[in-house]
């Protein structure tokens, strides 16, 4: 967690789509979140609050209509190979190879020749040696999923968002893609945005879990988790923790 | 996490029993053919001997034994061969047929139903104007295919992604696509001052509708989700309509593709008849006109020839441009 120089942030941040019937469905109702380089940052909240519309924001796929989203003090309004992006679906492209699948955005971006060794150093990091001339059809969920992380995470970006990316997996294979992620932000302190349902992957992974009503989504709890790396998924610790985020989930109650 | 590598097939492996005997039945069929046209006496025409049918089945026979040699060892030889055998041995029995209803019962009666042996004794008589002819409607078509797809091509991606060329081409595609060459023919050729010229815009125009309404709207139906994808990895508009809009549409263009080809044989057939004055369409409706049906028949079964033979193609490189999709219908 070295706190560095970029930083992200959403101020009063809200989101609404209007139907067919001209009725207003509000999706995000001023969120606010201030992200510094390095940090992980996890997004829990109720299916539907709008925790994939704001990293669509964040993205740069997407505009609201109220609040202000900058990165290092400028607006975010196009899209960035800066600010990758593992989507909900994998979404591979089923005419390319594993290869060319993650070696997409190097090609689109004129990086190929410098960064071939990349590719495969993904590949090999995420457990697809041997996959790379197959087709997406050829492969398993969760080893598209596995695709689709490393066809973002190539492009070393320095915002990564993370739309429940590991939901696809099995318990070991997702230990072990987490603590690549964990690896990964050692190296090169991104900031790393993760919406997860998953209160235990939300713990190990990040420094802060924010914690988001249901629809109109907006923050209800910042949770800062300050365990030391590597995280003791048994520890008292961390299962206090766990009991932390989800008592702040417990909306009824509260 | 190791998993385990996929397995490719290997090209060259040998026949089991059963691949043997299933491409043993197009011989058994000829071989069939050959003892029937031998053994039953000749009696419609009374004064006509065969020539041709026999060695023609002899041809057939060492040409099927090339292919059965070689797909003891090719494998994709042979799962083709395996596919076709029942296929190729029921025309063998149909031909027979044919023969036995023709030359050697004359159920059938000329000048209408020529018999195999005749249809190819006239092939044969003909075959400069049958070359001739084919040379004229090949280089039609080809000319008329090759123009019809790029600018089908061009004007399918252009509409597909531009909504601007959209507005401007899609009246055009709905007022002048859909009525078939055959109606346009003479007003190309009354604007064209040609006759060749307005043949080749008519087979043109069935070139291109087909490809411009399916490509454009494949295109226009790209995944949301897989452009958005190439967004956050920085792709730049240009090179999303290459690398994503294009492949993705390319299952729709193997059927484009096909879709163009069937209208270019169409407006051929028309464009012949009505416009340029050469090519197989024309030899064959005058042979027709004064009734020498054998010479019809040898000019139909050339011109089947050459529109199967151009089909083929088309789905050759509709299955290589595939090659990626899971279960596809492989023709
Ligand atoms: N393009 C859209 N048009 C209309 N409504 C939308 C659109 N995208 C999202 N919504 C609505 O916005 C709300 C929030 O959606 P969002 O996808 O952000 O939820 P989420 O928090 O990611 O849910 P989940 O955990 O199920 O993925 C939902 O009610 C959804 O129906
Ligand atoms: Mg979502």
């Amino acid at each position: 967690m070295v706190a560095g120089n970029h930083q992200l942030i959403a101020a009063h941040v809200s989101r609404w789509f209007t139907g067919e019937d001209g009725v207003k469905l509000l999706a995000l109702d001023d969120f606010n979140l201030e992200v510094n380089q390095g940090e992980v940052v996890a997004l829990i909240g109720p299916s539907g609050c709008g925790k994939s519309t704001f990293l669509r924001l964040v993205a740069g796929l997407d505009e609201m209509q109220e609040g202000t989203l900058t990165y290092d003090g400028d607006p975010i309004t196009a899209p960035s190979p800066n600010r990758g992006f593992v989507f909900q679906q994998a979404n591979l492209y089923p005419w390319l190879t594993v290869e060319k699948i993650v070696a997409f955005g190097l090609k689109a971006n004129n990086e190929y020749q410098e960064k071939k060794l990349r590719v495969q150093e993904m590949i090999d990091l995420m457990g697809l040696s041997g996959f790379e001339k197959s087709y997406p059809h050829q492969i398993s969920g969760g080893m598209a999923a596995r695709v689709a992380i490393a066809q973002t995470l190539v492009m070393d970006p320095e915002v990564i968002l993370l739309d429940e990316p590991l939901s696809a997996l099995d318990a070991f294979t997702r230990a072990v893609i987490q603590d690549e992620i964990l690896k990964m932000v050692d190296r090169f302190h991104p900031i790393v945005l993760l919406v997860t349902h998953d209160i235990e992957e939300a713990v190990y992974l990040s420094d802060r879990v924010i914690v988001l009503s249901p629809r109109p989504g907006t923050n209800i709890a910042d949770i800062p988790v300050d365990l030391p790396h590597p995280r003791d998924r048994i520890s008292p610790e961390f299962i206090a923790k766990r009991h932390e985020v989800l008592d702040a989930l417990n909306f009824e109650e509260a | 996490m190791t998993e385990q590598r996929p397995q490719k097939e290997p090209i060259i492996s040998r026949a089991s029993l059963r691949e043997v005997g299933r491409m043993l039945i197009p011989f058994a069929a000829m071989l069939l053919d050959y003892v029937v046209h031998a053994a039953l006496p000749n009696v419609y025409p009374e004064t006509y001997t065969p020539k041709y049918w026999a060695p023609c089945l002899l041809v057939c026979m060492a040409v099927w034994a090339v292919v059965f040699v070689a797909s003891l060892a090719i494998r994709p030889v042979r799962k083709k061969a395996c596919r076709l055998a029942w296929f190729i041995a029921f025309i063998f029995v149909l031909f027979e047929a044919w023969d036995v209803a023709t030359l050697k019962t004359g159920t059938l009666k000329l000048p209408f139903i020529p018999s195999p042996d005749k249809i190819i004794e006239q092939f044969i008589a003909n075959w400069g104007n049958i070359v001739n002819a084919t040379v004229a409607s090949l280089s039609l078509l080809a000319q008329g295919l090759a123009v019809g797809l790029v600018i089908g091509f061009a004007s399918g991606v252009l509409c597909g992604c531009s909504a601007i060329a959209n507005y401007w081409v899609s009246p055009l595609l709905k007022i002048v696509g859909p009525v078939p060459g055959l109606i346009w023919l003479p007003i190309f050729v009354i604007a064209f001052q040609s006759s060749y010229a307005g043949s080749l815009a008519a087979i043109v125009l069935a070139v291109w509708f087909p490809m411009t309404l399916i490509l454009s709207n494949a295109i226009k139906n790209t995944d949301i989700g897989l452009i958005e994808r190439a967004e956050t990895l920085g792709a730049s508009k240009a090179h999303i309509v290459v690398h994503v809009m294009i492949p993705n549409a390319v299952p729709a263009l193997a059927d484009a593709l096909f879709m163009s080809l069937s209208g270019s044989f169409g407006a051929l057939a028309a464009a012949e008849l009505c416009g340029v004055g050469t090519g197989l369409a024309l030899a064959v409706r005058m042979m027709g006109t004064i009734a020498n049906f054998g010479v019809v028949f040898a000019y139909v079964f050339a011109m089947i020839l050459i529109f199967s033979t151009l089909t083929a193609i088309m789905f050759a490189v509709r299955n290589w441009l595939l090659r990626w999709q899971k279960g596809l219908v492989r023709w």
